[in-house]
């Protein structure tokens, strides 16, 4: 029973522990507005999301939807607002200046597809 | 139990609070919108949809878990349940409705697979990295896949090329140095054609014998070699055609620690080995002939070698199976539907087996197994009705006619389901429905191989038949706008009119085979609770009960190896974007009946508990992994019994009841390219 009990403990511990980092702005720090013509509905902003979490040197980002970009904070000795645009653009969101990597499209919301592979269709959600 | 409910409800509460403020911290410095869409990690869940019940483990929930093979992927689903067939082997076998996997039907991709020889031996047969999903449904399948499901259907998605990542390679490596590699190759060649090249391969380099030091090896020395080839091609006309072939080669040794395969029938030391072939191909077409009606082919084919000799005992299978199904669905109106189809089913057995266990024994060879070869040939044709108003009520009713050569029989297989949904989310499904099989007396218990009884088969093994019914209920309460509690509860019965009936309760030294004299029945009755008491925190409690009851010369007992009872608790935790993961899988099992037997093993197995966790941290192109299997390093005391003579009547490696694997650490890298 302790023994199950420590295990629950440290598991919980652990996770608590990742999830309470919190970060300060460093020196480097720019903004970036990246255009992001396909952008259909809310349902592609975890794919933005998901992208931006995992790309080096973006610090955070702020989702405009009126204006279909993104804000992106970003540190300029890691990364470029180029390489974030080409990363988006390989998950499947259309850019200003890149495709949509059509195998990343197709795992899309349905209703992001169309918009992201170029067509000038809006789902209207 | 009582303590274990406590400590883990009190540790929830103590720390519900934390990680939600945490994530507060990080959301804002996202400053993410209030209409934001969660990302929500899926590892399991109940398809609502589904007529059937149908609950459906997903590859996020699969990468939880080190899935060497599907063997290995059940183990945070409270409805199958996994154990070894034998000490020797390090096969693993499923139960499903508390009756073992040959019960239910194993389908890949739709089309009926790991029949015949290769049900008990095959789940090692599939990576678990190959898999997007599994779908595990109870209760009698449709006709549409024949007559074979009794307990359900568990169906394999493998990954599909026109998605997968272009480049997925795994590596695995545990700390009795097994190791794996798993690489997967997709490529699209445009919009309407795509293929994929999935290779498997694993090896382990140490034996060990951790387990009671009685000389014989915890886990065989295994090599495994798996290729998959597969094809997709989906016409702008809405023509579509999936193919894949499939090769896996395997070769295993087990036994006494000093063993080489060179000393196979030295009878002054015991080993197990074996080499199993095993080629597969299928391929089926959908073609929509208007807008309301399409046709469907299914073709599959496979063969499979399996050569392997327990001490001085030899068994050899080679099976041919072809299978071809053609569906024809139209919509009748705006509420009903049917689907009609013909189907050949054609399965060449040949059983070769000569059993010498012990000086003096009884020698079992084909010339007293009736049956040694078995050629099936069976013609069917079915058909099915679909009334479906809305979302609120639908029920199919199913119907299908099947000849079958080498039983001579006349095989007519009713099924009804029924799902109803009479506010949104509360859903209450029903089936009943008829089953049949042709059993294998070998194979499906080739655990008895690594024993010292005499093996009888008295008189002529009829195909097997029977009836499940059972009900449903699912229930999703919505806590707040993106955390529910899902709750199912469900109960079984299945009832069996014949059965091949191993009895082994007439003597430890025996085993004897025949037709159901009397009752034999399984009555499961399961309840799941899935709740997120903050959010990215998941946890699935679930417990079950298993009566389950068979005739042995005329007295109805429990059935052997059937826990009475199993519990689940399940825990998995992830950081914003999945960053980190956690989980922690604790199985309780039951109390087991062991078969009357000549080890210390007799009467009721205790229960115990068995836990497995692991940590993944994921990168932008690659993801780690570490965990621990069986934690609390309970391990079954002395599973061989009469180790020290192997070759006497007192041996008997088949009295498996818990692990055979002390605590394992393991380490594992998967690297992706989109």
């Amino acid at each position: 029973m302790k023994k199950i009990a420590f295990f629950l403990f440290l598991t919980v511990i652990l996770c608590s522990s990742v999830s309470a980092q919190k970060k300060k702005l460093p020196a480097d720090a720019q903004t970036a507005k990246i255009n992001l013509p396909g952008w259909c509905c809310n349902s592609l902003n975890p794919t933005i999301e998901n992208t931006l979490a995992y790309e080096r040197g973006v610090v955070s980002w702020t989702l405009d939807k009126e204006h279909k970009c993104v804000a992106v904070v970003y540190r300029s000795k890691k990364t470029t607002p180029d390489k974030i645009e080409k990363a988006l653009s390989e998950n499947g969101v259309l850019t200003e200046h890149y495709k949509a990597n059509p195998r990343a499209v197709k795992d899309l919301p349905k209703c992001c597809q169309p918009s992201n592979r170029g067509e000038n269709v809006q789902c209207g959600h | 139990m009582k303590k274990f409910a406590i400590i883990a409800f009190v540790i929830l509460l103590a720390v519900g609070e934390f990680p939600a403020k945490a994530q507060d911290t990080v959301t804002k410095a996202k400053t993410l919108p209030a209409f934001s869409i969660r990302h929500k990690l899926e590892c399991r869940f109940q398809k609502l949809s589904s007529i059937e019940q149908n609950e459906v483990i997903t590859a996020d929930g699969l990468k939880g878990l080190a899935c060497c093979n599907l063997g290995e992927s059940f183990e945070n689903s409270a409805s199958v349940d996994v154990g070894y067939s034998d000490a020797v082997t390090g096969c693993k076998q499923i139960q499903l409705l508390g009756l073992t996997g040959i019960y239910s039907q194993m389908m890949l991709e739709n089309i009926p697979f790991l029949r015949g020889v290769a049900a008990p031996y095959g789940l090692g047969f599939v990576p678990g990295q190959w898999l997007e999903s599994i779908s595990v449904s109870k209760g009698a399948g449709t006709v549409k896949n024949g007559y074979e499901s009794i307990t359900g259907c568990i169906n394999l998605e493998f990954e599909k090329p026109q998605r997968g990542n272009r480049f997925t390679l795994n590596l695995y490596e545990n700390s009795d140095l097994k190791s794996e590699i798993t690489a997967k190759l997709n490529h699209r060649f445009n919009d309407n054609l795509s293929t994929g090249l999935y290779v498997f391969g694993t090896k382990n380099l140490l034996r060990v014998d951790h387990l009671g030091h009685d000389g014989f090896m915890d886990f065989p020395m295994q090599t495994q070699a798996n290729i998959v080839n597969r094809w997709l091609y989906q016409a702008d006309n809405g023509f579509h055609s999936i193919s894949l072939i499939n090769y896996v080669y395997e070769n295993r040794f087990g036994g006494q620690m000093e063993f080489q395969p060179e000393m196979w029938k030295n009878d002054s030391i015991y080993g197990f080995g074996g080499t199993t072939k095993r080629l597969h191909f299928f391929t089926k077409n959908g073609f929509p002939i208007n807008d309301k009606s399409s046709l469907g082919t299914q073709i599959s084919a496979s063969y499979i070698h399996q050569d392997a000799f327990y001490g001085k005992s030899d068994y050899c299978a080679k099976e041919k199976n072809f299978y071809a199904n053609i569906l024809y669905d139209r919509e009748l109106g705006a509420f009903t539907s049917m689907t009609a189809g013909i189907s050949m089913r054609y399965s060449d057995i040949d059983e070769g087996i000569y059993s010498d266990p012990y000086l003096g024994a009884l020698i079992f060879s084909n010339d007293t197994l009736a049956w040694g070869q078995m050629c099936e040939v069976v013609p069917g044709v079915f058909g099915e009705y679909t009334l479906k108003l809305g979302t609120i009520f639908t029920t199919t009713a199913g119907l299908r006619y099947d000849y079958n050569s080498f039983f001579h029989r006349h095989l007519i297989t009713p099924r009804l389901h029924l799902r109803w949904e009479p506010v949104e989310t509360y859903i209450i499904r029903a089936s009943i429905g008829r089953g049949f099989r042709a059993a294998n007396v070998i194979a499906d218990n080739f655990g008895i191989l690594a024993s010292s009884r005499n093996i009888h088969v008295l008189g002529n093994i009829d195909i097997e038949e029977s009836w499940n019914g059972g009900v449903n209920f699912t229930k999703n309460f919505q806590l707040s706008k993106d955390r529910t509690i899902k709750l199912t509860a469900d109960y079984y019965h299945t009832e069996f009119v014949n059965q091949l009936v191993a009895d082994l309760d007439a003597s430890p030294f025996e085993a004897y085979f025949n037709n159901l004299e009397g009752r034999s029945f399984s009555d499961v009755v399961q309840m799941d609770v899935t709740i997120e008491p903050f959010r990215n925190f998941e946890v699935t409690l679930a417990g079950k009960l298993n009566n389950v009851k068979c005739t042995y010369h005329n007295v109805l007992m429990d059935k052997p190896y059937t826990s009475k009872w199993r519990g689940l608790l399940v825990f998995t935790y992830h950081t914003p974007f999945e960053k980190w993961r956690f989980d922690l899988t604790t199985q309780l099992n039951g109390p087991m009946r062991l078969p009357l037997n000549v080890s210390e093993h007799n009467g009721y197995s205790k229960p115990y508990i068995y836990m497995l966790g692991q940590v993944t941290r994921k990168f932008k192109h690659s993801d780690l992994y570490v965990g621990i299997e069986n934690i609390t390093n309970y391990v079954q005391p002395h599973p061989i019994a009469g180790y020290q003579t192997p070759f006497s009547q007192s041996f008997d490696a088949s009295v498996v009841y818990a692990p055979l694997m002390g605590r394992l650490f393991y380490l594992g890298f998967r690297y992706n390219i989109r």
